[in-house]
């Protein structure tokens, strides 16, 4: 029996029926076409389907979508402004802290939640906070690298850090 | 995922209730223990009561006494970030902390935890060190349960029908006591512990001798549990190297691991002597540090 639900994504209002069977992933994905975030494993051990819920970093693959009624959700389709790149996504072009992208939407997510509670990370707070995020590309050392370019450039500049 | 009807319920007894109304009713929390056994089809449940709507648990308070209540709603996140409530739980605060990643923190909670009941819950070594009970709700009214008559087997408690667990609840930390949780994992996160040792103790006046220690094992057992005959080792005693490697030893010996993927049992009571003596080494620590602090703000 499909359940009504409003819910909040990337700032714009959604009513929607969902089944409860449904994983806030495949509603993200299937209804809503934000293809961003992606299953990795579906056991929420990869963080490949990463999404912010109502500001915090969780697995959208363990989330089911009726939970998700009433709170905001954040995918990565929501953290570039009118085309201008997060300086966590700039600095990962820039540091070669992505290869072939698949955990890249995950790991921007979790990374800007890590620099919204904490804007100056040591190195070991970084590869805490992306522990739930497995990359087989890049051996994780550019990623690092990136986010600590990208809290300097926020602290630079002090930009919002949107999320 | 099979089909399952979903309830939000905003109150425990409409919890109850719903749980009562039907055989086949899963509780979910945080999700991510119960919604990968039912990917997996486990646990495949025809009802889904979700608590997280139900405002009285998610109570996370030191009472006047300095008596501690973590409602079922509670994260581990919630938990890990707690700084204000470190003091005297800093086992509990570092066994949530160790759990999955940052985003299986942010859902899981360490109800859900106890209530899965894995032998190695890394809560669990530190709820039970520290004489947590667990608050039970049911068609029978309350009842608060020692947390160590809740674990009766791996993965299973003492939960009855319709029941439901609403909060844990852990006595005030005396002065001069001091806990800590280590526990032996292959990777640096992202893992079951192989092995987990919590341990609190209370020192005496005089700062050199333990007067009460608790010392509890994860992931050796079919539950976690404490090891009393170690206790016995120390307690009213100096704690002295050699004291501390017996106890060690003892715990050890009390352990009755299995050899599985992560280890041999060998090597599991290897590890329980190791963790044993290092965890109560960081437990004495923080006895001590807290003491410090304590002349100092005096």
């Amino acid at each position: 029996m499909k359940q009504k639900i409003e819910t909040i994504v990337n700032g714009r209002q959604y009513s929607l029926e969902v089944a409860p069977r449904k994983t806030l992933l495949a509603l993200l994905r299937d209804e809503l076409y934000l293809t961003g975030a992606k299953e990795g494993c579906g056991t929420g051990d990869c963080g490949a389907c990463t999404v912010l819920l109502d500001g915090t970093p969780v697995n959208a693959c363990l989330v089911l979508a009726v939970e998700a009624a009433g709170r905001q959700v954040t995918t990565i389709e929501g953290i570039a402004v009118d085309g201008t790149l997060h300086p966590v996504q700039q600095a990962l072009i820039e540091h070669g802290g992505m290869q072939c992208g698949f955990c890249t939407p995950g790991v921007v997510m979790s990374s800007v939640a890590l620099l919204q509670d904490n804007p100056q990370p040591s190195v070991a707070q970084i590869r805490q906070a992306l522990a739930g995020n497995l990359c087989r590309c890049t051996g994780y050392s550019k990623i690092v690298e990136a986010v600590q370019a990208a809290a300097q450039q926020l602290q630079h500049r002090r930009l919002p850090v949107k999320g | 995922m099979r089909a399952f009807a979903y309830y939000a319920p905003s109150t425990i007894e409409e919890a109850i209730a719903i749980l009562q109304g039907h055989d086949d009713a899963s509780i979910l929390a945080g999700g991510t223990d119960l919604l990968l056994r039912m990917k997996a089809r486990q646990q495949t449940p025809q009802v889904v009561v979700d608590i997280k709507r139900i405002p009285a648990l998610s109570v996370l308070r030191l009472d006047g006494e300095g008596r501690l209540t973590i409602g079922a709603a509670i994260s581990m996140r919630q938990i890990e970030c707690a700084g204000e409530l470190g003091d005297p739980y800093r086992a509990i605060i570092q066994g949530a902390g160790v759990v999955g990643s940052v985003q299986i923190r942010n859902r899981a909670t360490l109800v859900g935890n106890i209530c899965n009941a894995a032998p190695s819950a890394d809560t669990a070594p530190p709820l039970l060190a520290l004489g947590a009970s667990v608050r039970i709700a049911g068609p029978a009214g309350e009842r608060l349960l020692a947390l160590e008559d809740f674990f009766v087997g791996p993965g299973q408690t003492a939960l009855g029908p319709g029941e439901l667990v609403t909060a844990v609840e852990v006595p005030s930390g005396a002065p001069r006591t001091g806990s800590a949780y280590a526990r032996h994992t292959t990777r640096e996160a992202m893992d079951i512990a192989t092995a987990g040792v919590g341990v609190a103790l209370r020192l005496a006046v005089q700062n050199s001798s333990c007067e009460e220690i608790a010392i509890a094992l994860g992931a050796v057992a079919p539950t976690p549990r404490r090891a009393r005959q170690a206790e016995k080792v120390l307690r009213g005693q100096e704690l002295t190297p050699e004291r501390l490697a017996a106890a060690a030893e003892c715990a050890a010996q009390e352990a009755c691991p299995i050899s599985d993927v992560r280890a041999s049992s060998g090597y599991r009571r290897a590890l329980v002597e190791v963790l044993t003596r290092r965890t109560i080494e960081a437990a004495l620590e923080d006895a001590r540090q807290r003491g410090k602090l304590r002349r100092q703000t005096a």
